[in-house]
């Protein structure tokens, strides 16, 4: 569509990017939890609806609006001058579930967050990531004011195996996000190794 | 939904996303996704539109499409086939990391990296 550039301006700098995604119910704390680590505020993209939409507009739009543009947001963790990490918040509303396999195809791992006054909201994601054999963690988000569950118990209620790892934490609250994080890297680290024992 | 779209620099009336692609809603390249790094190593002439433009000034240093759609203020799929054609004509390289790829020592450094935060 338009001829090659004429002079190379600057030698290409290989990055790596590696993607984490956090999932969970509409209003479970997602973007908050991205903003707790990400070195930038939280950056929003529009994904602009294209074909995979057909069909969800009549089936699930209530008012048979269409709609063109779902907002996600994202944020980065820079490791060192070669290696890229981005946080990527889903969509939380379940009418938006078509996106996720454009915005999870390609992730290292998700962090699953879950409010214990709506566990069933998280039921949607722990069934993707099961299916897709996507490696994750469950993150309980403790809201000021809300009951804090064992976590045994809140394991219990998910109905997740017992070698997915169950924290708590509080989106707010920096450490317990990183301790969340941590989890999902190391869990992520565990099953890359017993893969190559194997 | 369409109501509550912030407003965008230059438009008051909303503009369908993929008109500055000509309709392409799918980039040539496949494999282009939005943590895919891109990095400008051309430098556009007067030939290149103005959005393709834009876009290879943003990504003078290595950066994902994700930051480039967040930047520019531009839907993430239009982003795609942009960066498509862009890579195409040789004004922008990408590195695009498959998961499986990634080592073990890289996972050691993302989780002290996480640590040190």
């Amino acid at each position: 569509m338009f001829g090659r550039s004429e002079a190379a301006m600057r030698p290409h700098r290989r990055v790596q990017s590696v993607k984490l995604v956090v999932a969970g119910g509409f209003g479970v704390g997602k973007t908050t939890f991205v903003s707790a680590v990400s070195e930038i505020p939280p950056l929003t993209t529009e994904a602009a609806m294209t074909s995979e939409s057909r069909g969800v507009d009549d089936a699930t739009m209530v008012d048979q609006k269409t709609t063109t543009t779902v907002a996600m947001d994202f944020g980065r963790i820079t490791v060192d001058e070669s290696l890229v990490m981005y946080l990527f918040g889903t969509p939380g509303q379940e009418r938006f579930a078509f996106m996720w396999d454009d915005l999870c195809d390609g992730a290292l791992g998700a962090v699953v967050l879950a409010d214990t006054r709506r566990l069933a909201d998280s039921f949607v994601a722990l069934d993707y990531f099961e299916a897709r054999d996507t490696p994750f963690v469950v993150a309980v988000n403790h809201f000021q004011g809300s009951y804090h569950y064992p976590i045994p118990e809140v394991r219990e209620a998910l109905g997740v195996l017992d070698h997915i790892p169950v924290v708590a934490c509080d989106a707010r609250e920096r450490e317990t996000v990183k301790v969340a994080l941590i989890t999902l890297l190391q869990h992520v680290y565990d099953l890359r190794r017993a893969a190559l024992v194997r | 939904m369409r109501d509550e779209l912030p407003p965008r620099a230059g438009t008051q009336d909303f503009v369908r996303p993929f008109v500055i692609t000509g309709g392409r809603t799918r980039a040539t390249d496949d494999s282009l996704r939005v943590e895919t790094m891109v990095q400008a190593i051309g430098r556009p002439g007067a030939d290149v539109a103005f959005e393709h433009a834009r876009i290879v000034d943003t990504c003078f240093e290595p950066c994902s499409l994700a930051e480039i759609a967040a930047e520019l203020r531009m839907a993430l799929g239009v982003v795609v086939v942009l960066v498509g054609d862009l890579v195409e004509a040789g004004y922008l390289e990408t590195t695009y990391s498959d998961p499986v790829e990634i080592e073990l020592s890289a996972l050691t450094r993302m989780i002290e990296r996480v640590r040190a935060l």
